[in-house]
């Protein structure tokens, strides 16, 4: 039914709002799935990484560099899904052993060496300037249009969102969240810990970078400034706000990161919501540690369970 | 071109980055040992200090010594309140310390970019205009002052965290919080007093930084990462390995800068991490100590 729901709203979407807001929906959407992403590293599996602007920015250069070179359109998918997996492997088995501090901080550095990559091709890439993407082409499609800009995050957020619902539902999910929980205790059952933990790396790597190429053809300019440390904690505040570990929260997050600050830069005050955000993830962490939807299951879990105990008594 | 007087003056350069990166990780030893906290707003802290002691000094006209103090109080209570309004109330979630210490630092990160703008600035010389050496080595003045400072605060902590009854409440504070509180020691008040403290050891080293770069708010990021890498490399639950490990990163990296580049940094700590990471055996990786982190 959720789906259901998703599909009608998503459709009717572009009858009811301007073109402005449509391109602000459809960066909600790419950023849903570029959270979804980091909620399977860190919700699910418990591993808190600090490169998933990396993986992010690698499927923006994807589609940016494929410009340069003429890659055909088709391929180019093929190509983000074989370099998110080399990557998110590559950065998986160097951490394997690792948790804490230590994951945070390798993660961390394989992010400094992607953003050092960029600024150092500068020939390629533009360095620290940036640089323009064309828009993607096929036939009538054109990303730089809202409209078909929206349709392909629209498209690509469903099915991401139907993969990580359902992953909740496989074996694979279930052992991600034992290894969240306790590490000794999968083991003890016989659970792969590090063919695991090299998949969630892996998967969100593959979300992450999906998002990351929609994003450089839908926004058309890539700089190396959205993917560092800081496009990374961004990430992990919407993980967190939303709560960790829940589809729904993913989303949340993901509105809070897109909305957040358009609603500063309308008024006036873009720069506010960097400190913002901190607070935001210092409150949450503290206060509602399972975040927005976490808490709201808990609430309406407490207030059904009241419900009940009413309903025997009365009866 | 490779020379002797080159090879001295690049090992003096690192020796001497390598004692600031001293300085600083012995507050984040201090504050791991004896809270098993990590602070991933430590850099910030400092530099909020650092850029405060300038606005003084710049702007209202201060003494530079009586700027710099200023400048170390403010990171003082910086670290104090982090502990007092924030890691102690955290709930008892594993890694909730680093989650909202990197709030934290995004959040003190953006307010100095706010208040004292984007673009960077140079800071107080703090010595580094008096030459000591200037024929084939140059040696400047903030160059042994950070030896000086590194060797000293290296082996002065030593001493207090193993010789002195400080040392030993700290350490029964961390093995055993609620042993040491019943036999009088007051571990929140220990705890915190260890948080400030380090805010003394990271403005120290962000305005000895500041005094040899351009700086903006983003100027302690790579240099706490670096010093947070010689930590993970020797634990932070050991002394005299992290210790070492931040003079032989310096050191690294210098001649790494010296051989490939100003731009070989970056790449070869990077190298050096993977290396270490395949090459330690997993006992030495064991974070059974790491209780939050």
């Amino acid at each position: 039914m959720g789906f259901g729901i998703f599909i009608v709203i998503t459709a009717l979407l572009p009858f009811v709002i301007g073109q402005y807001y449509l391109y602000v929906v459809t960066q909600v959407m790419i950023y849903a799935i570029a959270t979804l992403g980091l909620d399977v590293l860190y919700g699910r599996t418990g591993q808190l990484s600090l490169a998933h602007a990396s993986f992010f920015g690698i499927g923006a250069y994807v589609a940016a560099l494929s410009n340069t070179f003429g890659v055909p359109v088709v391929l180019q998918p093929v190509l983000v899904l074989g370099l998110a997996v080399i990557v998110g492997a590559l950065v998986a088995i160097p951490t394997l052993r690792l948790s804490g501090l230590r994951l945070a901080l390798v993660t961390l550095l394989f992010g400094e060496l992607f953003v050092w990559l960029i600024d150092h091709a500068s020939n390629l890439t533009g360095g620290s300037q940036g640089m323009t993407v064309q828009p993607l082409t096929l036939g009538p499609f054109d990303s730089s249009e809202p409209l078909d800009g929206y349709a392909l995050a629209a498209i690509a957020s469903l099915l991401a969102t139907v993969m990580c619902v359902q992953l909740g539902k496989t074996q694979y999910g279930r052992r991600m969240l034992a290894v969240r929980d306790s590490e000794l205790a999968s083991a003890s059952v016989g659970i792969p810990i590090v063919r695991t933990k090299i998949a969630a790396f892996i998967l969100s790597a593959i979300l992450a970078g999906a998002a990351g190429w929609i994003y450089a053809y839908v926004v058309g300019f890539v700089s190396p400034t959205t993917f560092d440390l800081f496009g990374s904690v961004n990430f992990l505040v919407a993980v967190i706000l939303g709560g960790s570990g829940r589809v729904l929260g993913a989303w949340c997050g993901a509105l809070y990161i897109v909305l957040v600050p358009e609603v500063f830069s309308s008024i006036g005050y873009p720069n506010l919501f960097p400190i913002v955000g901190g607070a935001v993830m210092i409150v949450v962490a503290m206060t509602i540690p399972r975040g927005l939807v976490g808490s709201l299951e808990k609430l309406g879990e407490t207030l059904w369970a009241v419900r009940g105990r009413r309903g025997r008594a009365g009866g | 071109m490779f020379s002797s007087a080159n090879a001295i003056q690049v090992t003096l350069g690192g020796l001497a980055t390598g004692s600031l990166y001293a300085v600083i990780l012995f507050g984040i030893i201090l504050v791991f040992q004896v809270s098993r906290s990590i602070n991933f707003a430590y850099g910030p802290t400092g530099m909020l200090g650092t850029f405060a002691s300038y606005a003084l000094y710049s702007e209202f006209g201060l003494p530079v010594w009586f700027a710099v103090l200023i400048g170390i109080g403010v990171t003082v209570l910086i670290a104090a309140l982090t502990d007092l309004l924030i890691i102690r109330r955290l709930p008892p979630q594993q890694g909730f310390d680093v989650v909202v210490t990197l709030g934290e630092l995004l959040f003190l990160t953006a307010l100095a970019q706010l208040v004292f703008g984007a673009s960077a600035q140079s800071y107080l010389k703090l010595l580094t205009d008096v030459p000591v050496l200037s024929r084939n080595i140059f040696v400047n003045g903030n160059d042994v002052l950070a030896v000086v400072l590194g060797v000293a605060v290296a082996i002065g902590g030593y001493f207090v965290l193993n010789s002195t009854s400080l040392g030993v409440s700290l350490r029964a504070a961390a093995a055993d919080p609620s042993v040491a509180q019943s036999v009088g020691i007051n571990v929140r008040g220990l705890r915190t007093a260890a948080w400030a403290v380090s805010g003394v050891f990271v403005a120290v080293g962000a305005m000895m930084f500041a005094a040899r770069l351009s700086v903006n708010a983003f100027y302690m990021t790579p240099i706490v990462i670096n010093v947070f890498i010689a930590g993970m490399i020797g634990g932070l639950d050991r002394y005299w390995p992290p210790m070492l490990s931040a003079f032989g990163i310096a050191l690294y990296q210098s001649w790494a800068m010296y051989l490939f580049g100003e731009a070989g940094g970056v790449p070869a700590l990077f190298i050096l991490v993977i290396v270490i990471l395949a090459a330690v055996p997993k006992r030495l990786l064991d974070e059974r100590h790491e209780a939050r982190a």
